[in-house]
């Protein structure tokens, strides 16, 4: 029980304090820089604002005064047009200030989401395995949101409020230096008051973010898992587990939300504590005639002291959403400090012969550059390779392809077979030995270059949201339509896809579309038709095909493998017997190759392995 | 809408109608402040009288600590409630999940069903505090500040008359202009995340095909567009605090104009004015409290829909009183059934019609989207078929007790999965009271004995959600174990081999037979080997039994089962 909930607090994040403040705020201010003027433009208007607030209700004094004193209607207009000024421009400015930050805000985390996302393009596969969708997922959504907040509002909003509260205290001090040094006995109280609210808040937050992780993390599962749980009656269970979490869930957010929202009443009585107290002793100051008291000085006073715990509480609310904000600037730019792929090669396919069928190897030397052509050889030589350290997948894995020959990989469950595609490809770096293509050393090929060369059907069919078409045609972007339908023949997918109600339009949606596994699996098959690689890997592109459609599909995939190297992982022996070679993996070890006929003949593994259809004749 | 949702506030009705007293009080205490204040500036100040200065002081002080108690119970009531509400309405809805039906699943999709709980259930609950807090704040803050202010002097309020309209009509303009605008925003934002989601699923297919260029593009496009909606709909809901304060200096500046004159020529006294002037700010702040409330309610009725469709969504399919608990015997029969899927145009199951006995191994295959695994599932009654009967012990299904009929029909789905926990945690999900005894047994049989006894811990071993940390092989050999621990009279296999290679499969079946030998088992593959020992093989084809019979005879008589076996036999040596 216990280790399965650090499990989840590992995954899921219940981290709001930033690790280094300082180095954070200025890596975030520099994605202001091509807006600076209009940042520091909005923060002075809001400041404008803030100090305009101020210095208006400063215009009390003469007002009430004069009308006290019975100045005249005069006197009392022309205060009245200075105040009105103060007030309009304080206002004019806070809104212009508002409309710059939000300028400012959304271009700047546009920009961040922009660099998330291209630098997410070229972290290694090992990024993406490891870490959950969930995870990355929230850098885009909650993190970079938090940061606008912060951007659009947290900042101006702490900023102005020091000003309205240092504004306001310098305007007490020097209307009533007496009044202010009883208010700052209370003003006090409320300082700490706050600190110590803020504490006890923020630890019950801590607990309900964990108790709702909990909770949610329990209705992701069992919802996911809601046909199994129905088959086998575990629905009471299942709810009572629910009951608990759900339980837990509601008494952490009672104490979080209840000292959250308690600091507006107290702040209240104390603010009104201190208005009592001042009005008592001002108002005693005023009818003995002391320290210069007057009615208007005194109702100055009193509106100032309305307005100084206000800034205190807002300040208080305002620090936990900037801090959390930076922890959230922080994941994202812990991503983008991640390591990308390493891709130092510098021999590349000339790419404008390469799609008019011939197609060389540009090798850097020092006069320029040579001509290589491609041939499509692959050698792998004492290839070892552990994703985990100490767990070897492959261990010493030596073979080799000609130009045009079917390579066939078999093997049971967990031998390594797929992974030989993500070293080929270079998605993950062999640890030791080398992978030759055409006699170069992978690593010195460009990543880019390698990849164009390389086709692969993988077993999970990943399709996007867009058109039938579209998804076809992201194998080669410049593909005609003409050269769409021609793949989706070649992949025996035109014949379905005709029929469907827009065709080649028809948007292939991701859960629960109109297509099939199968033809999922058909329509990826002529996205790398289209690409036109003159290396294919084909890992175990049929296993969610049923046998007949498989065959449908067979003579397709032949066509596609006239003439290209070919290896295939294979699951279903069918698949692989027209093989030039076929390597038998164990443990990461090849402990057999040879063709069909041979290997059969050696009775060995292979052998074993067909045995479930082999009695039958 | 409204009444629905109030039942959920069962077991805190008391702090619920509590909160809202305390926080009346606590508003009265506010109101009244300014009232006191104006006593000590007319009685006090201006007639040069300490004692009343004191008097009324005092009760200022006083009325801040009524404050403080009542705000902070309203405080804690209203949580209280509010959180309360929050989790019966998510206890609620994710009770009555649990009785949906597999159409009623087909219908939602789970991904928003997740959201809903957490997301939709949450912003519930906040809404609830709020409105606790607020709905009830706002508008008597706003009325007994009126009534105050009247109080003082009539003619002065009236300015409010001109000024409130004004500023509330501006309100109420910038939140219908920006509400639609809102779920444009929220448009953006879900096609946003759309292409990250996709792009991280699909990365080994974006760096195979070096399309990175491409999906950055993509991308950015809707980045933009983020972008540009969100500063659009900003820029006019910032307007609305200039426009409030705007309207509260001139409501100021107007009192003090036209109070001013008064009390020059004598007809208003200076106190009347202070007092005034803290009601202003007080009718505009609780104006603004309104409109957040506003803003808040059109943003949580989208979520109390989406809840209230969960709680209200009818359950299809439902088990009959009194229904029969006991399943006689193993037998199955399907008489004369179709089967069509909610939203699908054509049948998936076309009049079909099968006797099985009990004890009997049936193999069934066909191609994908054959309706193998509809067939099954009308078995223990995860749908209903629209025509024709479905029999298992000779009686038909819709007449059984469902959880009696789902204990002794046992179905490994085709999309299995094992739960977070430990090993013997997920065993004990087949039935709760099997000892370590028979979980091995079960692990035996299912060919799992050897890996979980390697596995640290061996039935401690904790279970990853998911299963991620058992290869796919083995998560189906544990599903297997799991269905079989219920001892059931009936086990269907969907595809439940398909990652097992042969070898491993091969014995499996072995000791499945002889272990299962009263149980009719149903399997369901795509391999012919896997059922070609079966006492019967169905083909099915496009939703209709196109062949019945053992290997032999359908080799002779069955044309797509020959195409399917020969194609198959290709990977094999004559």
């Amino acid at each position: 029980m216990s280790r399965r909930m650090q499990g989840r607090r590992a995954g899921g994040k219940t981290d709001h304090k930033p690790r280094n403040v300082g180095k954070t705020t200025r890596r975030i201010f520099s994605y202001l820089d091509a807006y600076r003027w209009r940042f520091f433009l909005g923060l002075f208007l809001i400041a404008i604002q803030s100090l305009a607030g101020v210095a208006g209700n400063a215009m009390l004094l003469p007002i009430v005064n004069g009308i006290v004193d019975g100045r005249g209607i005069g006197y009392l207009a022309s205060n009245l047009a200075i105040m009105a000024a103060i007030f309009v421009s304080g206002v004019t400015a806070g809104y212009i200030g508002s409309r710059s930050l939000i300028y400012v805000a959304e271009h700047a985390v546009h920009q961040l989401r922009g660099e998330l996302f291209a630098k997410s393009q070229y972290l290694p596969m090992k990024f993406f395995d490891t870490k959950s969708h969930g995870e990355v997922m929230s850098a885009y959504t909650n993190d970079a949101e938090q940061v606008t907040t912060a951007l659009e509002d947290t900042i101006s909003n702490v900023m102005s409020s020091l000003l309205t509260f240092v504004g306001t205290f310098v305007m007490m001090l020097i209307l009533s230096p007496l009044l202010t040094a009883i208010a700052l006995g209370l003003m006090l109280v409320m300082l700490l008051t706050v600190l110590l609210i803020s504490r006890f808040s923020s630890r019950y937050y801590k607990k309900r973010q964990q108790a709702m992780g909990d909770m949610n993390g329990f209705v992701e599962e069992h919802i996911r898992g809601l046909r199994v749980i129905k088959v086998f009656n575990r629905e009471p269970q299942t709810i009572e587990g629910f009951s608990k979490r759900n339980e837990e869930t509601k008494k952490h957010s009672t104490l979080a939300s209840t000292f959250g929202t308690a600091m507006f009443p107290l702040m209240g009585s104390l603010a009104m504590v201190q208005y009592a107290v001042t009005a008592i002793v001002g108002a005693n100051l005023a009818i003995a005639g002391q320290a210069g008291m007057s009615l208007g000085l005194l109702a100055t006073f009193l509106q100032y002291t309305r307005n100084v715990s206000r800034p205190m509480v807002m300040i208080s609310q305002q620090i936990g959403t900037l801090l959390s904000a930076l922890a959230g600037a922080e994941r994202i730019f812990a991503i983008l400090d991640d390591e990308p792929e390493v891709d130092t090669g510098t021999i590349e396919l000339s790419q404008e012969d390469f799609l008019s069928g011939d197609c060389y190897w540009r090798v850097p030397n020092e006069n320029g550059a040579e001509k290589v052509p491609v041939r499509g050889e692959v050698v792998f030589e004492n290839v070892s390779f552990s994703y985990v350290e100490g767990k070897k997948v492959l261990d010493d894995v030596s073979f080799y392809a000609k130009p045009g020959q079917r390579i066939a990989l078999v093997g049971s469950t967990g031998a390594g077979k797929t992974t030989i595609v993500q070293l080929l490809t270079r998605f993950y770096e062999i640890d030791e030995g080398r992978i030759l293509v055409d006699g170069f050393d992978i690593r010195d090929i460009k990543k880019e270059s390698l990849r164009m060369l390389t086709g692969i059907v993988l077993q999970d069919v990943h399709l996007f949201s867009d058109t039938v078409k579209e998804n076809i045609r992201f194998g080669n972007i410049e593909a005609s339509d003409e050269d769409v339908y021609e793949a989706a023949r070649m992949a025996n997918a035109d014949n379905f896809i005709q029929p469907l109600e827009h065709g080649y339009d028809t948007e292939i949606t991701v859960e629960g579309g109109s297509l099939s596994q199968g033809q999922r699996q058909m329509i990826s098959i002529a996205r790398s038709a289209i690409a036109e690689p003159l290396l294919l890997i084909l890992d175990e592109a049929t296993s969610s095909v049923d046998t007949r459609t498989e065959r449908e599909i067979g003579t397709a995939m032949n066509k596609m493998m006239e003439g290209r190297t070919t290896l295939v992982i294979a699951h279903r022996l069918s698949t692989v017997r027209n093989a030039n070679a076929i390597m038998v993996l164990e443990n990461g070890r090849i402990i057999e190759r040879g063709d069909h006929d041979e290997l059969m003949a050696q009775r060995g593994r292979y052998y074993e392995l067909n045995v479930g259809t082999a009695d039958l004749t | 809408m409204l009444k629905k949702l109030l039942t959920y506030v069962r077991g805190y009705r008391v702090a619920a109608v509590l909160s809202p007293i305390m926080m009346l009080i606590e508003v009265g205490t506010d109101v009244t402040t300014p009232f006191l204040m104006r006593l000590v500036v007319n009685e006090g100040v201006l007639q040069r009288d300490a004692a009343a200065v004191a008097h009324y002081g005092s009760l200022m002080i006083l009325m801040a600590f009524i404050g403080f108690i009542t705000g902070g119970t309203a405080s804690y009531l209203g949580s209280r409630a509010g959180q309360g509400f929050g989790a019966n309405l998510r206890q609620a809805m994710f009770r009555k999940i649990q009785m949906f039906s597999f159409a009623n699943l087909d219908h939602f999709g789970t991904a928003t069903l997740v959201t809903r709980l957490s997301t939709d259930a949450q912003r519930m609950a906040q809404t609830a505090e709020m409105t606790l807090r607020m709905a009830v704040r706002a508008p008597f803050m706003l009325i007994l500040a009126t009534v105050m202010a009247l109080s003082i002097n009539t003619e002065l309020a009236f300015i409010f008359a001109v000024s409130v309209p004004i500023l509330a009509l501006a309100l109420y303009a910038i939140v219908r202009f920006a509400f639609p605008k809102f779920s444009q925003l929220q448009d953006a934002v879900d096609r946003l995340n759309g292409v990250v989601n996709e792009n991280l699923s699909a990365m080994r297919v974006v760096k195979g095909f070096v399309r990175e260029d491409y999906e950055k593009k993509k991308f950015e496009k809707r980045n933009s567009k983020v972008r540009d909606i969100s500063i659009r709909i900003f820029n006019v809901i910032v307007f609305s605090m200039p426009m409030m304060f705007l309207m509260m200096y001139a409501t100021m500046v107007a009192i003090l104009w036209f109070g001013g004159i008064k009390s020059m020529d004598g007809q208003m006294l200076a106190g009347d004015l202070i007092g005034f002037l803290t009601y202003i700010t007080q009718i505009f702040i609780s104006l603004t409290m309104l409109t957040m409330l506003l803003v808040n309610y059109v943003r949580a009725k989208a979520s109390a829909v989406r809840c209230l469709e969960v709680i209200d969504t009818k359950i299809d399919l439902e088990s009959p009183v009194d229904g029969i608990t006991e399943v006689p015997s193993g037998d199955i029969s399907f008489e004369h059934v179709s089967f069509r899927y909610a939203g699908m145009n054509e049948d998936s199951l076309k009049d079909v019609s099968i006797q099985i006995k009990e004890g009997q191994k049936v193999g069934i295959i066909g191609a994908t989207g054959s309706s193998k695994t509809t067939l099954v599932m009308l078995l223990s009654r995860l749908y209903d078929p629209q025509e024709g009967v479905v029999k298992v012990g000779g009686i038909d299904v819709k007449d059984y007790d469902l959880r009696a009929l789902r204990e002794q029909v046992s179905v490994v789905l085709q999309k299995n999965r094992l739960f977070s926990g430990t090993v013997r945690e997920n065993m004990q999900f087949g039935n709760e009271t099997a000892t370590d005894e028979e979980i091995w047994e079960a692990l035996d049989i299912a060919s799992a004995k050897e890996f979980i006894s390697e596995k640290d811990g061996a039935l401690d071993h904790e279970v990853e959600a998911g299963g991620g940390n058992f290869s796919g092989g083995q998560r189906q050999r544990l599903t297997i174990a799991r269905a079989l621990l219920k001892k059931p009279k009936i086990l269907i296999l969907d595809d439940a081999m398909s990652a097992v290679d042969m070898a491993t499969e091969r014995r499996l079946k072995q000791t499945l037979a002889a272990a299962l030998k009263d149980v009719t088992v149903l399997t369901i593959a795509q391999r012919i080997s896997s059922v070609q020992d079966s006492d019967l093989i169905l083909v099915m084809d496009e939703g209709r039994i196109d062949g019945m019979g053992d290997h032999e005879t359908l080799l002779k008589t069955n044309t797509i089962y020959r195409e399917v076996f020969e194609s198959q036999q290709q990977g094999i040596a004559s």
